[in-house]
């Protein structure tokens, strides 16, 4: 058993963080193989395609946007999340562990670097479809916007990505932790969803919930940011509560 | 997207399980090794970050989609064009447009003009000229004007119409068939439904000298000739 009583609390999140990011390295390499099929699935089948045709020519339009990569790999992190809180997972990183609060802070820290680095390389993923579409012969590619002649987008697409996928994560890691209290949760929240979505009323609940969400006077990214700490809290308050304590 | 369009991605994805799956099972093994793992982080994010370099020194020929100015010079260039072809006025025509020229031996007192597929709708407009000199040759002009769809100006990749000669007396000409192109569009936007966007188009105003199909073919006939043609035909002189 280590003491780390003895170090700061930085030091600490620090060591944690670092060792945490060391256990998920195989995580890493499951995106990028997410990502890959991402961009192959995209070239064979284009994010949309349209075709118009007049007398004298049949057009055709293949239009590839990063959505693909961003809904993988939103699968992903989700999947992460959840992951996060396993039994066995806690159970391997349990003799580093200090506290429960600390830990769970060294979660959030560790998926927030790695939303990060999924929605940089989501961005960036779609410059490598651009050079394959360059290749393909006989093609007339029609300029969209990139980081050159469109540089707003391209920041604004990298902060948003970066936020769905920690909410992503904050679901998953939330929706782990409540069912590792008890596995009825699961039952529980695939009803309920269910039952949401097939009722006039959980319609409706869903509908205003949305209109609340758009209508507070935030940020765009404002309302993700908060629901995914919201969602990180929760969680943490959960992981208290567990058998297991470190 | 037809049916058969989900079998790739069915193939796709089964692919994915496999490889997770494969991985799953080897990380548990190796999990002390995590050298390979790193080295394979470390090629993706390298991939990725010169990719952007790459793409942009890579030469390249990209269309732009036309802006409501650039549309209105084009069709400008068109009206002008059409004008300058009535009023006979072909030295001052651009010589892009010109695409075609031919001379003929024309002996007869007679030319039937004929359209080899009517129904296929205008897409050539013919204009007789008549020439002072009787030196018995018919020349035929084919200009083409900027033809542009879906805001795409698309210079020179269309079917040319075939003039067939039936006989001595009767020229026929046969509508181009129509060419398949495709157009492939890469954006960092994430909502790019459309292939325009469309909000930054204003209403096109069709006017009635854009109705001409895109081919424009002058005649320019001995001046004893008659002219002959079918109903449907449009002929000015």
């Amino acid at each position: 058993m280590m003491f780390l009583t003895t170090k700061s609390f930085a030091e600490t999140l620090q060591a944690q963080v670092k060792f945490k990011l060391h256990a998920y390295l195989s995580m890493v390499v499951y995106l990028i193989i997410l990502q890959v099929a991402g961009m192959l699935l995209f070239l064979l089948l284009g994010s949309a395609n349209m075709s118009s045709s007049s007398d004298l020519v049949e057009m055709e339009f293949y239009v590839f946007t990063p959505k693909p990569m961003l809904i993988l790999s939103s699968l992903w992190a989700f999947y992460v999340g959840k992951l996060m809180t396993r039994h066995d997972q806690r159970a391997d990183i349990m003799p580093f562990v200090t506290t429960r609060t600390l830990s769970s802070i060294a979660d959030v820290v560790v998926l927030g670097l790695l939303a990060i680095f999924t929605g940089i390389t989501v961005m960036l993923s779609i410059y490598v479809v651009r050079i394959i579409v360059m290749l393909k012969p006989n093609q007339n590619i029609i300029s969209g916007e990139n980081m050159v002649n469109a540089p707003g987008i391209f920041i604004e697409n990298i902060m948003t990505f970066i936020v769905f996928i920690l909410l992503m994560t904050a679901i998953g890691y939330f929706f782990g932790m409540l069912t590792q209290q008890s596995k009825l949760w699961i039952f529980f929240i695939v009803a309920v969803s269910v039952l949401m979505l097939c009722s006039a009323f959980g319609q409706q609940v869903l509908l205003v919930t949305i209109k609340l969400a758009k209508s507070v006077p935030l940020p765009l990214l404002g309302t993700p940011v908060i629901a995914s700490s919201i969602l990180f809290v929760l969680a943490t308050l959960l992981a208290n509560k567990l058998e297991v304590r470190g | 997207m037809t049916n058969l369009g989900i079998v790739p991605v069915l193939f796709i994805l089964l692919i994915i399980l496999l490889v997770v799956t494969l991985l799953q099972s080897k990380s548990y093994r190796t999990k002390l090794n995590q050298r390979p793992l790193k080295i394979f982080i470390i090629v993706y994010v390298a991939i990725l970050a010169v990719a952007p370099i790459i793409y942009f020194i890579l030469p390249k020929e990209e269309k732009q989609v036309l802006t409501d100015n650039g549309s209105e010079k084009l069709n400008l260039e068109n009206k002008a064009l059409r004008e300058a072809l009535f009023k006979n006025e072909t030295a001052s025509i651009d010589e892009r447009f010109l695409i075609d020229e031919w001379t003929r031996t024309f002996k007869e007192k007679e030319i039937y003009l004929k359209m080899e597929n009517p129904d296929e709708g205008e897409k050539v407009n013919i204009i007789v000229q008549t020439s002072d000199k009787a030196n018995e040759q018919i020349t035929g002009k084919l200009y083409r004007k900027n033809f542009i769809e879906n805001y795409i100006y698309i210079p020179d990749k269309l079917n040319k119409p075939t003039i067939i000669w039936r006989n001595e007396k009767t020229m026929a000409v046969k509508n181009p068939t129509a060419k398949k192109l495709s157009y492939v569009t890469v954006s960092d936007k994430l909502n790019k439904g459309g292939f325009n966007n469309e909000e930054s188009h204003s209403v096109v105003v069709v006017e009635k000298w854009d109705d001409d199909g895109p081919y424009y073919l002058l005649l320019t006939i001995p001046k004893d000739v008659k002219v002959w043609s079918d109903e449907g035909l449009r002929i000015y002189d």
